[in-house]
Protein backbone atom coordinates (compact mmCIF):
# COMPACT_ATOMS: atom_id res chain seq x y z
CA UNK A 1 0.00 0.00 0.00
CA UNK A 2 3.06 2.28 0.69
CA UNK A 3 4.37 3.68 -3.00
CA UNK A 4 7.82 4.17 -2.15
CA UNK A 5 10.03 7.15 -3.01
CA UNK A 6 10.71 7.10 -7.19
CA UNK A 7 8.31 5.76 -8.39
CA UNK A 8 5.80 8.17 -9.33
CA UNK A 9 5.74 11.03 -11.76
CA UNK A 10 6.65 14.75 -10.16
CA UNK A 11 3.07 15.70 -11.46
CA UNK A 12 1.56 12.83 -9.46
CA UNK A 13 3.73 13.53 -6.77
CA UNK A 14 2.64 17.11 -6.50
CA UNK A 15 -1.04 16.30 -6.99
CA UNK A 16 -1.06 14.27 -4.49
CA UNK A 17 1.02 16.55 -1.81
CA UNK A 18 -1.99 19.38 -2.66
CA UNK A 19 -5.14 17.27 -1.87
CA UNK A 20 -3.42 15.86 1.37
CA UNK A 21 -2.39 18.99 2.36
CA UNK A 22 -6.35 20.43 1.42
CA UNK A 23 -7.60 17.14 3.52
CA UNK A 24 -5.34 17.59 6.40
CA UNK A 25 -6.24 21.45 6.72
CA UNK A 26 -9.61 20.68 6.85
CA UNK A 27 -9.51 17.30 8.47
CA UNK A 28 -7.72 19.70 11.55
CA UNK A 29 -10.12 22.64 11.08
CA UNK A 30 -12.95 19.61 11.83
CA UNK A 31 -11.30 18.39 15.14
CA UNK A 32 -12.58 19.15 18.47
CA UNK A 33 -10.95 18.96 21.73
CA UNK A 34 -12.96 16.38 23.01
CA UNK A 35 -12.06 14.51 19.80
CA UNK A 36 -8.31 14.59 20.10
CA UNK A 37 -7.66 11.43 21.86
CA UNK A 38 -9.63 9.59 19.39
CA UNK A 39 -7.33 10.62 16.80
CA UNK A 40 -4.80 9.65 18.37
CA UNK A 41 -5.80 5.90 18.79
CA UNK A 42 -6.70 5.41 15.89
CA UNK A 43 -3.62 6.68 14.86
CA UNK A 44 -1.59 4.81 16.42
CA UNK A 45 -3.68 1.62 15.34
CA UNK A 46 -3.24 2.45 11.82
CA UNK A 47 0.80 2.70 12.46
CA UNK A 48 0.79 -0.45 14.12
CA UNK A 49 -1.53 -2.22 11.22
CA UNK A 50 0.56 -2.00 8.94
CA UNK A 51 3.36 -3.83 11.05
CA UNK A 52 0.68 -6.99 10.63
CA UNK A 53 1.46 -8.27 7.93
CA UNK A 54 0.33 -11.61 5.46
CA UNK A 55 2.05 -13.17 3.24
CA UNK A 56 -0.34 -14.14 0.09
CA UNK A 57 1.18 -15.50 -3.08
CA UNK A 58 3.51 -13.81 -4.59
CA UNK A 59 3.36 -10.55 -2.73
CA UNK A 60 2.50 -9.36 0.97
CA UNK A 61 -0.21 -7.12 2.51
CA UNK A 62 -0.83 -5.81 5.79
CA UNK A 63 -3.82 -4.39 7.61
CA UNK A 64 -4.91 -0.65 6.57
CA UNK A 65 -7.67 -0.12 9.07
CA UNK A 66 -8.67 2.59 7.02
CA UNK A 67 -12.37 2.51 7.13
CA UNK A 68 -12.78 1.94 10.63
CA UNK A 69 -10.60 5.25 11.04
CA UNK A 70 -13.33 6.81 8.07
CA UNK A 71 -16.00 6.43 10.27
CA UNK A 72 -14.76 7.51 13.88
CA UNK A 73 -13.27 10.03 12.43
CA UNK A 74 -14.20 11.59 9.19
CA UNK A 75 -12.31 14.18 7.81
CA UNK A 76 -9.88 13.83 11.11
CA UNK A 77 -8.60 10.30 9.26
CA UNK A 78 -6.73 12.96 6.79
CA UNK A 79 -4.50 13.95 9.67
CA UNK A 80 -4.25 10.76 11.77
CA UNK A 81 -3.44 9.00 8.99
CA UNK A 82 -0.80 11.66 7.52
CA UNK A 83 0.86 11.25 10.94
CA UNK A 84 0.91 7.66 11.40
CA UNK A 85 2.27 7.68 7.11
CA UNK A 86 5.36 10.37 8.44
CA UNK A 87 6.27 8.42 11.00
CA UNK A 88 6.06 5.09 9.65
CA UNK A 89 8.39 6.73 6.93
CA UNK A 90 10.89 7.90 8.98
CA UNK A 91 10.99 4.87 11.39
CA UNK A 92 10.60 2.39 9.19
CA UNK A 93 11.37 3.36 5.78
CA UNK A 94 8.04 2.43 4.63
CA UNK A 95 6.74 4.38 1.72
CA UNK A 96 8.77 7.92 1.00
CA UNK A 97 8.80 11.22 2.35
CA UNK A 98 8.17 12.55 -1.31
CA UNK A 99 5.25 9.98 -1.69
CA UNK A 100 3.38 10.73 1.51
CA UNK A 101 0.85 12.85 0.10
CA UNK A 102 0.00 10.15 -2.82
CA UNK A 103 -0.10 7.46 -0.12
CA UNK A 104 -2.04 9.94 2.63
CA UNK A 105 -4.64 10.40 -0.22
CA UNK A 106 -4.40 6.50 -1.30
CA UNK A 107 -5.78 5.86 2.13
CA UNK A 108 -7.53 8.79 3.84
CA UNK A 109 -9.99 9.66 0.50
CA UNK A 110 -11.23 6.16 0.38
CA UNK A 111 -12.22 6.05 4.46
CA UNK A 112 -13.44 9.81 4.21
CA UNK A 113 -16.17 8.69 1.17
CA UNK A 114 -16.50 5.40 3.01
CA UNK A 115 -17.64 7.70 6.18
CA UNK A 116 -20.29 9.61 3.91
CA UNK A 117 -21.72 6.58 3.04
CA UNK A 118 -21.89 4.47 6.13
CA UNK A 119 -21.96 6.93 8.59
CA UNK A 120 -25.97 7.47 9.15
CA UNK A 121 -26.47 3.12 9.08
CA UNK A 122 -24.16 2.98 12.19
CA UNK A 123 -26.59 5.59 13.93
CA UNK A 124 -29.02 3.52 14.61
CA UNK A 125 -29.51 0.74 17.54
CA UNK A 126 -29.90 -2.39 15.06
CA UNK A 127 -26.53 -4.22 16.14
CA UNK A 128 -26.89 -6.10 12.80
CA UNK A 129 -27.31 -3.25 10.46
CA UNK A 130 -23.75 -1.56 12.24
CA UNK A 131 -22.20 -4.76 11.81
CA UNK A 132 -22.76 -5.42 8.13
CA UNK A 133 -22.01 -1.73 7.91
CA UNK A 134 -18.63 -1.70 9.89
CA UNK A 135 -18.05 -4.97 7.16
CA UNK A 136 -19.13 -2.84 4.23
CA UNK A 137 -16.95 0.07 5.46
CA UNK A 138 -13.75 -1.85 6.01
CA UNK A 139 -14.64 -3.88 2.67
CA UNK A 140 -14.89 -1.16 0.58
CA UNK A 141 -12.74 1.20 1.72
CA UNK A 142 -9.69 -0.79 1.60
CA UNK A 143 -10.89 -1.86 -2.34
CA UNK A 144 -11.29 1.98 -3.37
CA UNK A 145 -7.38 1.92 -1.75
CA UNK A 146 -6.61 -0.43 -3.85
CA UNK A 147 -7.78 0.87 -6.65
CA UNK A 148 -6.49 4.34 -5.36
CA UNK A 149 -2.77 3.07 -5.37
CA UNK A 150 -3.69 1.17 -8.69
CA UNK A 151 -4.58 4.38 -10.42
CA UNK A 152 -1.43 5.76 -9.31
CA UNK A 153 0.97 3.26 -10.48
CA UNK A 154 -1.37 3.63 -13.83
CA UNK A 155 -0.98 7.17 -14.54
CA UNK A 156 2.85 7.07 -13.94
CA UNK A 157 3.60 3.92 -15.88
CA UNK A 158 1.40 1.66 -18.10
CA UNK A 159 3.56 -1.36 -17.16
CA UNK A 160 2.17 -1.76 -13.96
CA UNK A 161 -1.56 -3.07 -15.72
CA UNK A 162 -0.15 -6.43 -15.41
CA UNK A 163 0.84 -6.50 -11.55
CA UNK A 164 -2.26 -4.66 -10.54
CA UNK A 165 -4.86 -7.73 -11.26
CA UNK A 166 -2.81 -9.86 -8.98
CA UNK A 167 -2.18 -6.90 -6.72
CA UNK A 168 -6.17 -7.21 -6.08
CA UNK A 169 -6.29 -11.22 -5.95
CA UNK A 170 -3.92 -10.52 -3.48
CA UNK A 171 -5.54 -8.29 -1.40
CA UNK A 172 -9.14 -10.04 -1.17
CA UNK A 173 -8.20 -12.29 2.20
CA UNK A 174 -6.92 -8.88 3.38
CA UNK A 175 -10.72 -7.16 2.17
CA UNK A 176 -11.95 -9.69 4.25
CA UNK A 177 -10.50 -9.57 7.46
CA UNK A 178 -10.52 -5.34 7.44
CA UNK A 179 -14.13 -6.00 7.02
CA UNK A 180 -14.82 -8.73 10.08
CA UNK A 181 -12.54 -6.52 12.25
CA UNK A 182 -13.73 -3.05 11.46
CA UNK A 183 -17.48 -4.85 12.00
CA UNK A 184 -16.28 -6.48 15.48
CA UNK A 185 -14.57 -3.47 16.77
CA UNK A 186 -17.61 -1.06 15.47
CA UNK A 187 -20.09 -3.70 17.53
CA UNK A 188 -18.08 -3.72 20.20
CA UNK A 189 -17.97 0.30 20.53
CA UNK A 190 -21.59 0.05 20.21
CA UNK A 191 -22.05 -1.71 23.18
CA UNK A 192 -19.02 -0.69 25.47
CA UNK A 193 -18.77 3.15 24.37
CA UNK A 194 -21.52 4.68 22.09
CA UNK A 195 -20.68 7.40 22.07
CA UNK A 196 -17.32 6.72 20.18
CA UNK A 197 -19.36 6.43 17.03
CA UNK A 198 -21.32 9.45 17.25
CA UNK A 199 -18.82 11.50 14.95
CA UNK A 200 -19.22 14.82 15.79
CA UNK A 201 -20.18 16.61 12.63
CA UNK B 1 -22.14 -5.72 33.86
CA UNK B 2 -22.33 -5.64 30.69
CA UNK B 3 -18.84 -3.77 30.23
CA UNK B 4 -17.28 -6.65 32.67
CA UNK B 5 -18.84 -9.33 30.25
CA UNK B 6 -16.95 -7.81 27.46
CA UNK B 7 -13.46 -6.61 29.27
CA UNK B 8 -12.21 -10.44 28.93
CA UNK B 9 -12.76 -10.86 24.59
CA UNK B 10 -11.21 -6.93 24.32
CA UNK B 11 -8.21 -7.76 26.16
CA UNK B 12 -8.07 -11.09 24.49
CA UNK B 13 -7.67 -9.57 20.88
CA UNK B 14 -5.82 -6.89 22.33
CA UNK B 15 -3.33 -9.42 23.14
CA UNK B 16 -3.46 -11.76 20.20
CA UNK B 17 -2.85 -7.96 17.89
CA UNK B 18 -0.08 -7.80 20.58
CA UNK B 19 1.70 -11.18 20.06
CA UNK B 20 1.22 -11.04 16.25
CA UNK B 21 3.16 -7.72 16.16
CA UNK B 22 5.62 -9.36 18.43
CA UNK B 23 6.10 -12.39 16.80
CA UNK B 24 5.96 -10.77 13.16
CA UNK B 25 6.43 -7.62 13.74
CA UNK B 26 9.81 -6.80 14.55
CA UNK B 27 11.05 -8.61 11.29
CA UNK B 28 8.76 -7.51 9.04
CA UNK B 29 8.32 -4.32 7.00
CA UNK B 30 5.60 -3.98 4.09
CA UNK B 31 8.66 -2.71 2.09
CA UNK B 32 11.13 -4.65 -0.22
CA UNK B 33 15.07 -4.93 -0.78
CA UNK B 34 16.80 -6.14 -3.30
CA UNK B 35 20.52 -7.50 -2.38
CA UNK B 36 23.29 -8.63 -5.16
CA UNK B 37 26.19 -10.57 -5.16
CA UNK B 38 28.80 -11.64 -7.95
CA UNK B 39 30.07 -14.73 -8.03
CA UNK B 40 32.06 -16.69 -11.19
CA UNK B 41 31.15 -13.93 -13.89
CA UNK B 42 27.91 -13.49 -12.66
CA UNK B 43 25.54 -11.29 -11.10
CA UNK B 44 23.02 -12.83 -8.93
CA UNK B 45 20.04 -9.86 -8.19
CA UNK B 46 18.04 -11.02 -4.89
CA UNK B 47 14.57 -9.59 -4.00
CA UNK B 48 13.13 -9.80 -0.72
CA UNK B 49 9.89 -8.66 1.36
CA UNK B 50 11.04 -7.81 4.61
CA UNK B 51 10.34 -10.67 6.50
CA UNK B 52 12.22 -12.95 3.66
CA UNK B 53 9.32 -14.30 1.74
CA UNK B 54 10.82 -13.88 -1.75
CA UNK B 55 9.69 -11.18 -4.60
CA UNK B 56 8.55 -13.08 -7.45
CA UNK B 57 8.38 -12.41 -10.74
CA UNK B 58 9.33 -8.73 -10.46
CA UNK B 59 11.20 -6.44 -12.50
CA UNK B 60 14.49 -6.06 -12.09
CA UNK B 61 16.61 -3.01 -14.09
CA UNK B 62 20.27 -3.00 -13.86
CA UNK B 63 21.60 0.66 -15.07
CA UNK B 64 25.45 1.24 -15.22
CA UNK B 65 27.03 4.24 -13.63
CA UNK B 66 26.06 7.01 -16.19
CA UNK B 67 22.21 5.82 -15.31
CA UNK B 68 21.73 3.85 -18.85
CA UNK B 69 20.02 0.90 -18.78
CA UNK B 70 22.19 -1.99 -19.66
CA UNK B 71 19.59 -5.00 -18.99
CA UNK B 72 16.22 -6.12 -17.38
CA UNK B 73 14.60 -9.14 -16.44
CA UNK B 74 12.42 -10.66 -13.89
CA UNK B 75 12.40 -12.50 -10.54
CA UNK B 76 11.84 -16.38 -10.57
CA UNK B 77 10.17 -18.05 -8.46
CA UNK B 78 12.78 -17.89 -5.73
CA UNK B 79 13.19 -14.31 -5.91
CA UNK B 80 16.43 -14.58 -7.64
CA UNK B 81 17.96 -12.66 -11.25
CA UNK B 82 21.31 -13.39 -12.93
CA UNK B 83 22.95 -12.04 -15.63
CA UNK B 84 26.66 -11.83 -16.17
CA UNK B 85 28.94 -9.39 -15.15
CA UNK B 86 28.55 -6.50 -17.20
CA UNK B 87 31.86 -4.90 -18.70
CA UNK B 88 31.14 -1.37 -16.56
CA UNK B 89 32.74 -0.49 -12.91
CA UNK B 90 29.55 -0.42 -11.13
CA UNK B 91 26.16 -1.47 -11.73
CA UNK B 92 22.63 -0.32 -10.11
CA UNK B 93 20.12 -2.82 -9.42
CA UNK B 94 16.59 -1.54 -9.51
CA UNK B 95 13.94 -3.56 -8.11
CA UNK B 96 9.78 -2.60 -8.48
CA UNK B 97 7.52 -5.01 -6.93
CA UNK B 98 4.00 -4.48 -7.15
CA UNK B 99 1.90 -2.09 -5.60
CA UNK B 100 4.47 0.68 -5.86
CA UNK B 101 7.35 -1.13 -3.98
CA UNK B 102 11.11 -0.15 -5.38
CA UNK B 103 14.62 -1.15 -3.99
CA UNK B 104 17.67 -0.14 -5.11
CA UNK B 105 21.24 -1.75 -4.52
CA UNK B 106 24.55 -1.15 -6.41
CA UNK B 107 27.42 -3.51 -6.86
CA UNK B 108 30.97 -2.57 -7.98
CA UNK B 109 32.76 -4.29 -10.28
CA UNK B 110 35.42 -6.81 -8.22
CA UNK B 111 38.65 -6.85 -10.43
CA UNK B 112 37.03 -6.20 -13.19
CA UNK B 113 34.97 -9.55 -13.58
CA UNK B 114 38.76 -11.44 -12.31
CA UNK B 115 36.72 -14.14 -10.68
CA UNK B 116 35.20 -14.82 -13.70
CA UNK B 117 37.86 -16.25 -15.22
CA UNK B 118 38.53 -18.84 -12.11
CA UNK B 119 36.95 -21.45 -14.07
CA UNK B 120 39.32 -21.53 -17.10
CA UNK B 121 42.95 -20.75 -15.50
CA UNK B 122 44.78 -22.85 -17.69
CA UNK B 123 45.64 -26.67 -17.13
CA UNK B 124 49.45 -26.77 -17.65
CA UNK B 125 50.88 -26.47 -14.21
CA UNK B 126 50.36 -29.50 -13.03
CA UNK B 127 53.36 -31.31 -14.07
CA UNK B 128 55.59 -28.28 -14.11
CA UNK B 129 57.82 -29.14 -11.05
CA UNK B 130 58.23 -32.66 -10.73
CA UNK B 131 62.20 -32.55 -9.12
CA UNK B 132 60.89 -33.35 -5.78
CA UNK B 133 59.17 -37.03 -6.66
CA UNK B 134 56.45 -36.60 -4.72
CA UNK B 135 54.48 -33.61 -6.61
CA UNK B 136 52.30 -32.11 -4.47
CA UNK B 137 54.58 -29.29 -4.72
CA UNK B 138 53.73 -29.05 -8.28
CA UNK B 139 51.13 -26.89 -8.92
CA UNK B 140 51.35 -23.55 -10.06
CA UNK B 141 51.22 -20.31 -8.46
CA UNK B 142 48.02 -19.31 -10.95
CA UNK B 143 46.31 -23.02 -10.47
CA UNK B 144 46.50 -22.87 -6.68
CA UNK B 145 45.01 -19.24 -6.77
CA UNK B 146 42.31 -20.35 -8.99
CA UNK B 147 41.11 -23.05 -6.75
CA UNK B 148 41.50 -20.63 -3.22
CA UNK B 149 39.80 -18.56 -4.56
CA UNK B 150 36.93 -20.66 -6.05
CA UNK B 151 36.67 -22.50 -2.45
CA UNK B 152 36.80 -18.75 -0.61
CA UNK B 153 33.78 -18.49 -3.03
CA UNK B 154 32.24 -20.99 -2.36
CA UNK B 155 32.90 -20.29 1.83
CA UNK B 156 32.16 -17.46 1.93
CA UNK B 157 29.28 -16.76 -0.32
CA UNK B 158 26.48 -17.81 1.94
CA UNK B 159 28.40 -15.60 4.82
CA UNK B 160 27.97 -12.49 2.55
CA UNK B 161 24.36 -13.38 2.04
CA UNK B 162 24.26 -13.67 6.20
CA UNK B 163 25.74 -10.06 6.33
CA UNK B 164 23.72 -8.69 3.79
CA UNK B 165 20.95 -9.78 5.81
CA UNK B 166 21.97 -8.23 8.67
CA UNK B 167 22.49 -4.84 7.70
CA UNK B 168 19.01 -4.62 6.36
CA UNK B 169 17.48 -2.49 8.65
CA UNK B 170 14.41 -4.28 11.07
CA UNK B 171 11.90 -2.97 12.75
CA UNK B 172 12.13 -2.88 17.00
CA UNK B 173 9.76 -2.96 19.25
CA UNK B 174 11.11 0.35 20.78
CA UNK B 175 11.09 2.03 17.06
CA UNK B 176 6.91 1.06 17.08
CA UNK B 177 6.47 1.97 20.85
CA UNK B 178 8.73 5.52 19.78
CA UNK B 179 6.28 5.80 16.95
CA UNK B 180 3.00 5.75 19.23
CA UNK B 181 5.06 7.87 21.67
CA UNK B 182 5.36 10.24 19.06
CA UNK B 183 1.46 10.07 17.97
CA UNK B 184 0.54 10.84 21.42
CA UNK B 185 2.81 13.65 21.69
CA UNK B 186 1.83 15.15 18.45
CA UNK B 187 -1.85 15.18 19.66
CA UNK B 188 -1.17 16.74 22.89
CA UNK B 189 0.51 19.50 21.52
CA UNK B 190 -2.75 19.54 19.10
CA UNK B 191 -4.59 19.50 22.11
CA UNK B 192 -2.78 22.55 23.94
CA UNK B 193 -3.13 24.57 20.27
CA UNK B 194 -6.61 23.67 19.93
CA UNK B 195 -7.47 24.59 23.39
CA UNK B 196 -5.33 27.93 23.59
CA UNK B 197 -6.93 29.38 20.81
CA UNK B 198 -10.57 28.55 22.49
CA UNK B 199 -9.16 30.24 25.26
CA UNK B 200 -8.19 33.17 23.12
CA UNK B 201 -11.74 34.12 21.97
CA UNK B 202 -13.13 33.74 24.90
Amino acid sequence: MHISEGICSPPVLAAGMVIAAAGVAYGLKKIDTESIPKVGVLSSAFFVASLIHIPIGPTSVHMVLNGLMGLLLGWATFPAIMIALLLQGVLFQYGGLTSLGVNTVNMALPAVICYYLFRGMIRGENIKKIAFAGFACGFISITLSIAAVALTLLLTQKGFLVTVHVVVLAHIPVMIIEGIITAFVLVFLKKVKPEIIEVGT
Amino acid sequence: MNTKHLLKPCLGIFLFFLATVMVSGPAQAHKIMVFAYQEEGTVYAEGYFADGKKTQDSLVEVFGQDGSKLLEGKTDRNGLFSFPVPDVPEIKIVLTGSMGHRAECTLKNEGGGGSAKTGTVKEDSPATLPQDGKAVVGVGEDRIRAIVSEELDKKIGPLIREVALLQQKKISLTEIIGGIGYIAGIMGLLMYFKTRRKGDTN
